[in-house]
């Protein structure tokens, strides 16, 4: 066993401003078998990893606010079930796992929707601007009147990730945003999601599968086993711990990135 | 190439192509009624003009046919198209399944066995004709409040219900209650022959109280589930994008739950069980407003009512008296099974 040194001796992270999302005590109606308390702040991005059912949907459900059962859920220092839910969804955005979507739609008015919540508050210009601006990053100006039903899942996921982007809140939750993206968009988008961070501060908390990408941008992984929190810390000491092993039941094959101080993991093969 | 030609088609139709639609829609509905209104009578159009002109007090015959059955009679087709084909929009877009439609979901039942339960108890008799009305609408209330606790209980969590499994409730409610409906007929002894064409659907004769009943609550019932449209459209893909989108879901689910029991329990009252409307227009108006799917109520209350008139024109030519249900089911039923399989062959 040449598993790096165990993170056990590490103190937990603990942020220095105030977190704009805190959980005291939570407690989820289902899929975690822990009372959680976590706090994040803002210009964060935030990994979570974790095998299949091990409860990280469920946590971004119940940092949505929904799958919310006890404890102090707070955005921004106010508590979210008391936040009128207009005003709510302006702070805080939550793209589930494969929503249900209604076939008949246009991508153009999928997207739209996300300027629900600012309807009657931003002028009508600087919701077009947004749109605009979003269809344009992701690459959508030419998709903009087709119809759901006739997109790959690939667009379905980007035409989702760009109604987020318009909403245009601080904190964005996504739930495995990159599943059905080829490798090139999976980056592309998350340059996009890193910039929200660095440019306009927003704390982005995100559900994924693939280690080295997770690794590569973001600011902590939060790695869940069993519905329990196994580890938060930094990419640069979680990759190289024996949590990864720990939480996969695997052990990884570690090689050092070439142009970056983080280590990443290849495949073992036949 | 078939998808990628689509968009271009969509962008020149743009968003001028639902108000085409709507125009053509009231044209063709102020046609069918002037032809509702005119239809069937011995005398010429100038007779049916004087008719009109004379006003609802005249003592001439065709004067009275005219201001006491025609224009009672088109009225109420409208209403109950309108209101049927909107209730089924909504419900659609509420349950996430284009089967919803109040009729197969046990909200025309729950309305039949309340105003069914009125007559047989007595109530009609004693307090009066607005008692049918309420009763039915009790009753249509009754089960799609039963419906969605149902489904919210099925459901783990609150916010995520599932679809077919609201649909599933609502059949089987449908029967049990359409079961207890026949029962309650069966014990009641009325005449059997004039219930059964109730039952089945008809546009019955309406004197002018129990016809302006009808139109206030069909204009409140349509007035609450047109105004929100906009959020019922968000509920389309699902509560949880809803909930993100900040989405008071529980308030847009009760006022549709009320103002669907509320327009269906009288038409229901009214009319019957008129089925097929309320799954069909929607059905048909959906593809074609695609990139404008708030447009959805305001077009299917437009088509219904033009439809159920179409229908309703339809049972006074025959010469034989037939109820407007079944020629609903029997052109309803037929149109939608070819569109079904021209949808499924391309």
């Amino acid at each position: 066993m040449t598993a790096p040194k165990s993170l056990s001796t590490h103190p937990p992270f603990k942020p220095s401003s105030p977190p704009i999302l805190n959980l005291q005590d939570v407690q989820a109606v289902f899929g975690l078998n822990q009372r959680l308390n976590l706090s994040f702040k803002a210009g964060q991005f935030i990994s979570l990893l974790g095998l299949n059912g091990s409860g990280k949907s469920s946590l971004l459900k119940l940092m949505s606010g929904l799958n919310y059962h006890s404890g102090l859920l707070q955005i921004h220092n106010q508590k979210l079930h008391s936040l009128p839910a207009l005003e709510r969804a302006r702070l805080l955005s939550y793209l589930p796992q494969d929503p249900p979507l209604s076939q008949h739609w246009t991508v153009q008015e999928l997207v739209k929707q996300g300027l629900y919540p600012h309807l009657g508050i931003k002028k009508s210009i600087e919701c077009d601007k947004i749109v605009h601006q979003v269809c344009t990053q992701l690459h959508l100006n030419n998709l903009l009147n087709r119809p759901l039903a006739h997109l790959s899942g690939g667009e379905r996921q980007k035409v989702l990730v760009a109604r987020l982007l318009v909403q245009n809140t601080q904190i964005i939750l996504l739930d495995e945003p990159l599943s059905a993206l080829d490798w090139p968009k999976q980056e592309a988008v998350l340059q996009i999601l890193k910039q929200q961070c660095t440019k306009n501060n927003a704390l982005v908390i995100m559900a994924i599968h693939d280690l080295n990408l997770a690794a590569l941008y973001s600011d902590q992984l939060l790695i869940l086993k069993e519905g329990k929190v196994l580890a938060h810390d930094t990419p640069k000491t979680l990759m190289n711990s024996s949590h990864i092993e720990n939480c996969f039941n695997l052990k990884p094959l570690i090689v050092p990135h070439p142009q970056h101080s983080i280590h990443q993991i290849l495949p073992w093969g036949l | 190439m078939s998808t990628h030609d689509r968009p271009s088609i969509n962008h020149e139709l743009g968003s001028s192509f639902p108000n085409k639609l709507r125009f053509f829609g009231i044209l063709g509905l102020v046609i069918s009624s002037v032809f509702g209104l005119f239809l069937g009578s011995e005398s010429t159009l100038l007779e049916n003009l004087r008719a009109l002109w004379a006003g609802p007090f005249s003592q001439e015959t065709s004067t009275v046919i005219m201001w006491w059955i025609r224009i009672p009679q088109v009225l109420t087709t409208l209403c109950a198209g309108a209101v049927l084909a909107t209730s089924g929009a909504a419900m659609q877009n509420l349950m996430r399944n284009e089967l919803a439609d109040p009729y197969l979901i046990g909200i025309a039942a729950g309305g039949g066995l309340g105003a069914a339960l009125a007559i047989s108890l007595g109530l009609v008799d004693m307090i009066g004709l607005p008692s049918l009305a309420f009763c039915s609408f009790l009753g249509a209330l009754g089960s799609s409040i039963w419906i969605d606790l149902k489904a919210r209980k099925l459901s783990i969590n609150r916010l995520t219900d599932d679809p077919s499994l609201l649909v599933l409730t609502g059949v089987a409610l449908n029967l049990f209650l359409s079961a207890l409906l026949t029962l309650t007929i069966a014990l009641s002894g009325e005449r059997l022959g004039s219930i059964w064409r109730w039952l089945i659907g008809h546009i019955s004769i309406l004197n002018w109280f129990e016809l302006s009943i009808l139109l206030v609550i069909s204009v409140i019932s349509l007035n609450l589930l047109i105004a929100q449209s906009k959020t019922l459209e968000l509920l389309a893909n699902g509560p949880e994008l809803a909930w993100s989108l900040g989405l008071n879901i529980q308030k847009v689910r009760n006022t549709t739950l009320i103002a669907c029991s509320l327009g269906v329990g009288v038409v229901v009252s009214y009319c019957g069980i008129i089925g097929f409307i309320g799954l069909l227009i929607p059905h048909f108006i959906r593809p074609l407003i695609q990139g404008n799917s708030d447009k959805l109520l305001e077009l299917s209350m437009i088509f219904g009512a033009w439809a159920l008139l179409l229908c309703h024109i339809c049972s006074m030519i025959i010469p034989v008296e037939v109820p407007i249900g079944v020629i609903t089911g029997v052109i309803g039923g037929a149109t939608f099974l070819m569109t079904l399989h021209r949808q499924n062959l391309s």
